[in-house]
């Protein structure tokens, strides 16, 4: 008999959501939908808002990972000033950009995702969170914590608050770095670096322990989108748009960030506030691509500091390369986090990053711009288009969570596949579909919503729509 | 040496709901020989900072109380499940204690007069947030 699971709502993600699971007359998942359920209209309310205002007002979609939008506003800004902006502040708003990474990767690794890593899938619920782990395993309860606090310790030493900080600003940042500050930050990373070592060192073993999760969670060829150097190494801040293929092979080299709209489409389903972005040449939906972490390892030959170097190596000897399964999506996020420790050491390390010239000024020149970064969750991107007085009339935003709404939308069909058993969800089985999407580490505030707790719904629906189970968590 | 330390959370751009840190900026103005943190809400973050003090004094404000009514009670650890982007002064006391221990710990509270949009305190929360810092010295002695 037919049946609808619902899962409402996602747990241990950022922002609310809920998944419903379709299985047909013969037993077999039809469909399996992630639906987001509140909207934001960011892109709406700011029109006619001045155009400088934008990085500080964009940044409040999130707390989470303010500094990306900070930082995709102000190079769309700088695009709408028409300057190129001094050396010196691509490199301070870079090591901040790359703090935040750290920050955010800690919250997902440790405080999200490690209950399921260290205590297992089917551990029982009530100790399946923070707890359970500083219980099971202190050590690493404390390295994700110390890693969280230096990433927003340097957010804060910088831009002068942990969250939304008003620091980075169209034309530049808005103070330079003093020597001080420069060696406290300094000072913190060889911390972060050791933490980082202890959790590699254990989660290389753990993770093996997963080979079902490995096969289902979200295991298929897509493309892969992100920004690089241009030359094959990790970027984070600047750099073409990449779009490579299943088969490792690069699709499209160099993406400037005015012509994105030639490449990314996007679509709005009836049933969710998040828009699925795809790529355009290959149509919706078959246009799927993946971006963040995983996607970005994917896209580069190297990570281009010694320590990620040798992990992603370790990684691509036992898993392969491109990773085609989003199970690797945990992995990916902690050789990043060792990446960007060892890049801030590298640009702290540059005499010029305490140069005075952190700001260029001018009149808006231009009447629309793009600013693209990496987000911790992958691409976003920020366009917009102003009037002669620089007063926004069109705003449109791709979030990184958008651009993978597709695939994570497939990788719950995947897994519900795989273990979704006579049409009943056990305890375990749940979790498991809410892991492929925690896998993914999507920030549903950013891409609609940011109120309280997120939560977790899976329907179970009949072919006539008929609902036919349900298991909430609260 | 571990110091006494002081946290004031609440949100200060909701008027009222920022007492805690005006408090808590009093008594870092005051002394020296404690440790003051505002914040919006409380993080797992805090744990290690909670690990280490001899003792923790939460300040907050109470949106459920009449205005100006002030409370002052120990905190017990709790160790149930956590929501990891804001927890209870007992939730953090109890994950500071898992991962190493946890100090004595009090949470003072001052009822909120308003909470709507907008910076800085109401008058009469002006003197609240001033008497939840004496009743933090007491505490401290």
């Amino acid at each position: 008999m037919a049946q609808r699971i619902v899962i409402d709502p996602v747990t241990r993600i950022e922002g609310h959501a809920k998944v419903t699971v379709q299985i047909g007359d013969d037993g077999q998942i039809a469909d399996a939908r992630l639906h987001i359920t509140q909207l934001r209209g960011f892109e709406k309310f700011c029109e006619n808002r001045p155009f400088y205002e934008m990085p500080s007002l964009m940044a409040r979609i999130c707390g989470i990972c303010p500094v990306s939008h900070l930082i995709a506003s102000s190079k769309a800004c700088d695009a709408i000033l028409g300057v190129n902006i001094p050396a010196n502040a691509a490199r301070l708003r870079s090591i901040m950009n790359l703090a935040q990474i750290l920050q955010s990767h800690a919250l997902s690794v440790f405080h999200l995702s490690s209950p399921d890593l260290v205590l297992g899938m089917d551990a029982p619920p009530e100790k399946r969170h923070l707890f359970g782990v500083a219980n099971d395993a202190p050590q690493i309860a404390r390295d994700g914590i110390r890693l969280r606090q230096i990433g927003q310790q340097i957010v804060e030493l910088l831009g002068g608050k942990r969250i939304h900080p008003a620091w980075v600003v169209p034309g530049g940042v808005s103070a330079p770095l003093t020597r001080e500050k420069r060696d406290q930050i300094q000072s913190m990373l060889p911390d972060g670096l050791e933490a980082l070592e202890r959790t590699l060192h254990r989660f290389r073993g753990l993770l093996q322990r997963f080979p079902e999760e490995t096969q289902c969670f979200a295991n298929f060829p897509s493309l892969f989108l992100g920004l690089t150097d241009g030359k094959g190494k990790l970027e984070y801040y600047d750099g073409p748009l990449r779009i490579a293929g299943a088969d490792g092979f690069v699709v499209v080299s160099a993406i400037a960030p005015q012509n994105y709209h030639e490449y990314i489409g996007e679509v709005a389903e009836p049933d969710s506030y998040l828009k699925s972005a795809y790529y355009k040449p290959a149509g919706y939906p078959d246009g799927i691509y993946r971006v963040g972490p995983l996607a970005r390892l994917n896209l580069v030959t190297h990570c281009g500091t010694p320590r990620a170097d040798h992990e992603l190596g370790t990684l691509r000897a036992f898993a392969g390369s491109p990773l085609l399964s989003s199970f690797h999506y945990h992995h990916a996020r902690l050789i990043e986090m060792l990446h960007v420790i060892e890049r801030m050491q590298q640009l702290l390390a540059d005499p010029d990053v305490l140069s005075p010239h952190v700001r260029a000024f001018s009149e808006p020149n231009c009447e629309e711009g793009v600013g693209i970064s990496e987000a911790p969750r992958g691409t976003l991107l920020h366009h917009y288009k102003v009037d002669r007085n620089g007063l926004i009339q069109w705003a449109n935003l791709i979030i990184a969570t958008g651009n993978n709404n597709l695939a994570m939308n497939r990788g719950i069909r995947q897994a519900a596949a795989y273990f979704v058993r006579d049409g009943k969800l056990s305890s375990g089985a749940l979790n498991r579909v809410e892991a492929v999407v925690r896998a993914f580490d999507p920030c549903l505030s950013c891409s609609t919503h940011a109120a309280g707790q997120m939560q977790l719904k899976i329907d179970l629906v009949g072919p006539g729509g008929a609902l036919l189970d349900s298991v909430a968590r609260s | 040496m571990s110091r006494p330390l002081i946290i004031g959370f609440g949100n200060t751009l909701r008027q009222d709901d920022g007492l805690g840190c005006r408090a808590a900026e009093l008594l870092r103005a005051d002394s020296d020989a404690i440790d003051t943190l505002q914040c919006h809400q409380l993080t797992p973050e805090l744990a290690t900072n909670v690990a280490q003090a001899s003792l923790v004094v939460f300040l907050d404000a109470a949106l459920d109380r009449e205005p100006g009514s002030m409370s002052c009670e120990p905190v017990s650890e709790d160790r149930t499940r956590i929501w990891t982007h804001s927890l209870s002064p007992a939730q953090l006391l109890g994950l500071a204690a898992e991962l190493g221990q946890a100090p004595p710990a009090f949470l003072i509270t001052a009822g909120a007069e308003r909470t709507g949009w907008g910076e800085g305190l109401a008058p009469g929360s002006l003197h609240s947030a001033e008497r939840m810092a004496e009743i933090a010295k007491r505490l401290l002695v």
